[in-house]
């Protein structure tokens, strides 16, 4: 019994040792750094890229970022490979410079940039989500880079829209990063479609109803897949583009300004029960509330349903999975906006496109302006043409910078339509849940959800997201 | 000898059997219900991430170890890292939580001083005080003192916050030990340090085992303070080294499960090298306690 004892307190001992010898190791290591996998830093336009990265700065010593894209969000991931790529490069071109970057999973990273703001402990440069801008610059915890923008030498190439989400009055306090890419197209299959009688995706939900008949007669389990059991798919994935079409754009912008509109506005209130009756007529898949976009994309791949309503993120799954698994489906695959509702007044064929983050500067590296100046150097760069050329060439993807010319031959077709459908012959429209705040729109899911369960109506929903917006905004 | 049954007509026996096999199916039910959720975890990290969203549930149908040997081989998962990092932080952890756990409750339940009730009344506020509410001040004061980001970082909060279950449970098993043990002691020679380390700790030890044994799992599965306290990746713990899988759009949970498999293992070692200690301890701690 005693020598147990003895052993085991060895044991402890010795694993206690261990551990601590291995934690002093770990604290003396380098910062912490993600390594870049190879895969990342082989693309052709690497060297000229890191080149541009290289220019001359006065400052040595640390800089401090926090952002999302880990190594496992860049894989299939355009916006965060070319993001992780330009850091490298940036790196690379400034070895005196030591970027201390913390990258947690898009979950972690909004918690904990919440709390080191709450701290005003926030790095010296971060990503900030559109619907805190407002309330960071009302706080200062984020610099005014609106001087820092016009004076950014890829000035004249900024999509210039991109920038509403990070602007307060005449402010802007982000530089829009990653790519833009839409949060509703419509994914279908054209040789169904055609079969049912549409040479095109029908552009009304009247004619949708009609292949709906069609398709369920014709062996299909559901018309259109669509998940909303996270409960954010049905605001960001639907009634984001829905409200654009009854409203028109004007009607959320004075939204987001608090210019008099409201959540009970005649038009809003239509939106919400155009919503609910077209959830409710049959066209979707039954357990559309229970299921999230990755399940119901799957009854696309599967064949069972016809078309599916989803975001960029669901086209690139639904690609790769297809080009593996069904190749004459994904050569069928075409894109299209929504179908108009009858009564709408707005633009008939408008998606909702954004870049939901922007780079953005802590207000403390005013104190040091070495440090301010590599830092607006980083977010140039991480922002610039050398990250929309790499996202462009490699996944037929847009940043905040226009690129020229960008070469979609090497692209097969499904690829250079969906670049088309996102960049070209659509009207982009705003993406409802990168504006105003998040506890709004907590409460706008989660009483859409009721709605399309049949538990509530939607004038309700219109006057609790009145409320929540009253409360919060 | 076989025991006679008085009194058992044969339709008695017979709605016994029925009765017991019932019983047995009910348990066998709830038994399989516990024990699914893990074989289900095993077999889908078994799956590519495609054939998993095609059929959650279905067994796959070309197994596969990719999702090992990626999580494994991957140094940006860091998984090995974040391994060590929770054993150490548990292990010391728990080292402390069970030792100042049991001084405080000896002093607590014997001694009579000044701000005895003032301990009591501050670790009930430990035990009362949602954790969630502390932490951005705690945040905010490890910022200040320096000591956020450290390999020691997550030491403070989980000894702090695990020490007042700990005294409770074993202060209540100390006031059961009569106080004649420590009288004898005392007569016989003993110093105080040596009656509290040599007679009385063995006495607890059943109730250590349960306080160690419900820290242990406490530290390893702690989420809050590890996200907010931890930035450096290379110091992160398990449960946060297991979210990187889940994406901004999605999540892979194929990969998940298999993180978690690989991360449960060193749990089950520790459960199967001390389970009789475990059940012993649990058991004394439940009557004692």
């Amino acid at each position: 019994m005693k020598k147990r004892k003895v052993m085991m307190s060895l044991m402890l001992s010795a694993a206690m040792l261990a551990g601590m010898l291995t934690g002093c190791g770990n604290s003396s290591a380098p910062a912490a750094t993600e390594a870049t996998t190879a895969t990342e830093t082989t693309a052709a336009t690497d060297a000229e890229e890191g080149a541009a990265a290289g220019a001359e700065l006065a400052y040595s010593g640390e800089i401090t970022m926090m952002h999302y894209s880990t190594s496992e969000e860049s894989q299939g991931n355009g916006g965060s490979d070319g993001f992780r790529t330009m850091i490298a490069n940036w790196k690379e071109a400034h070895p005196d410079i030591d970027l201390n970057e913390t990258v947690l999973a898009n979950d972690d990273y909004k918690p904990q940039i919440a709390t080191l703001a709450a701290a005003g402990d926030l790095p010296d440069v971060f990503l900030l989500q559109g619907m805190n801008t407002k309330a960071w610059a009302e706080q200062g915890l984020i610099m005014d880079m609106t001087d820092i923008i016009k004076d950014s030498p890829y000035y004249s190439d900024y999509n210039q829209a991109y920038f509403t989400p990070f602007t307060d009055g005449d402010k802007i306090y982000g530089l829009p990063a990653l790519t833009g890419g839409t949060c509703t197209v419509v994914v279908y299959d054209k040789a169904a479609w055609k079969e049912a009688g549409f040479d095109t995706f029908p552009t009304t939900w009247e004619d949708v109803k009609k292949a709906d008949e069609y398709f369920k007669a014709n062996g299909y389990t559901d018309t259109i897949a669509f998940g909303n059991g996270s409960k954010w798919q049905a605001n960001s994935c639907f009634l984001s583009v829905i409200g654009d079409r009854f409203t028109g754009p004007d009607w959320f912008q004075s939204i987001i300004d608090k210019g008099g509109a409201a959540f009970t506005d005649d038009e809003f209130v239509q939106a919400l029960q155009f919503t609910q009756d077209i959830f409710a007529s049959g066209v979707f898949n039954e357990d559309f509330n229970a299921i999230t976009n990755e399940d119901a994309r799957e009854y696309y791949i599967s064949g069972d349903a016809a078309a599916f309503v989803g975001g960029n993120w669901d086209v690139s799954y639904i690609g790769a999975t297809l080009l593996e698994t069904d190749p004459d489906l994904y050569a069928n695959t075409g894109f299209a906006a929504l179908p108009q509702p009858e009564g709408a007044t707005g633009s008939t064929n408008s998606q909702n496109i954004g870049l939901g983050y922007a780079i953005a500067l802590n207000p403390k590296l005013a104190d040091d302006p070495d440090k301010l100046a590599a830092a607006i150097d980083l977010a140039y760069y991480l922002t610039g043409p050398a990250f929309s050329t790499y996202v462009g060439e490699n996944y037929a993807l847009a940043g905040l910078t226009k690129t020229a010319n960008v070469d979609l031959s090497a692209f097969d077709q499904y690829t250079q339509d969906f670049y088309d459908f996102s960049y070209v012959s659509t009207t982009p429209c705003e993406i409802y849940d990168s504006y105003v705040n998040s506890a709004v729109w907590d409460v706008v899911n989660t009483e859409m959800q009721s709605m399309l369960n049949g538990d509530t109506t939607a004038q309700n929903v219109a006057e609790k997201a009145q409320e929540a917006y009253e409360a919060n905004y | 000898m076989k025991k006679k049954q008085y009194g058992m007509t044969p339709g008695r026996s017979f709605g016994n059997g029925v009765m017991s096999v019932v019983l047995n199916l009910i348990m066998l039910l709830f038994s399989a219900s516990c024990i699914f959720p893990l074989v289900w975890m095993f077999y889908s990290s078994l799956k590519e991430k495609r054939q998993f969203n095609a059929d959650i549930i279905g067994l796959p149908k070309n197994p596969t170890l990719n999702n090992y040997i990626r999580i494994l081989t991957n140094p940006d998962y860091h998984m090995g890292e974040s391994l060590m990092n929770s054993i150490r932080t548990t292990l010391v952890s728990v080292f402390f939580i069970v030792l100042f756990g049991f001084i405080l409750g000896y002093f607590l339940s014997r001694i009579r001083f000044a701000g005895n009730k003032l301990i009591w009344v501050m670790l009930l506020m430990g035990m009362l005080i949602p954790v969630h509410s502390l932490l951005v001040p705690i945040y905010v004061v490890f910022n200040g003192m320096g000591v956020n980001d450290k390999w020691f970082t997550l030491m403070i909060p989980y000894i702090a916050f695990g020490l007042p279950i700990a005294v409770f449970l074993i202060q209540s098993f100390i006031q059961e030990i009569p106080t004649a043990l420590e009288e004898a002691a005392s007569i016989d020679g003993c110093s105080f340090s040596g009656t509290l380390f040599k007679i009385i700790m063995p006495i607890c030890r059943p109730v250590m085992v349960t306080v160690a044994v419900i820290q242990t799992f406490s530290c390893w599965n702690e989420f809050s303070f590890a996200l907010v306290l931890i930035k450096n990746v290379r110091l992160q713990t398990v449960p946060l080294a297991v979210k990187q899988f889940s994406g901004q759009f999605g999540s892979d949970y194929p990969k998940i499960m298999t993180a978690l498999l690989i991360t449960m293992a060193p749990i089950i070692i520790m459960y199967f090298c001390f389970s009789k200690q475990i059940i012993k301890g649990m058991v004394a701690g439940a009557v004692k306690g």
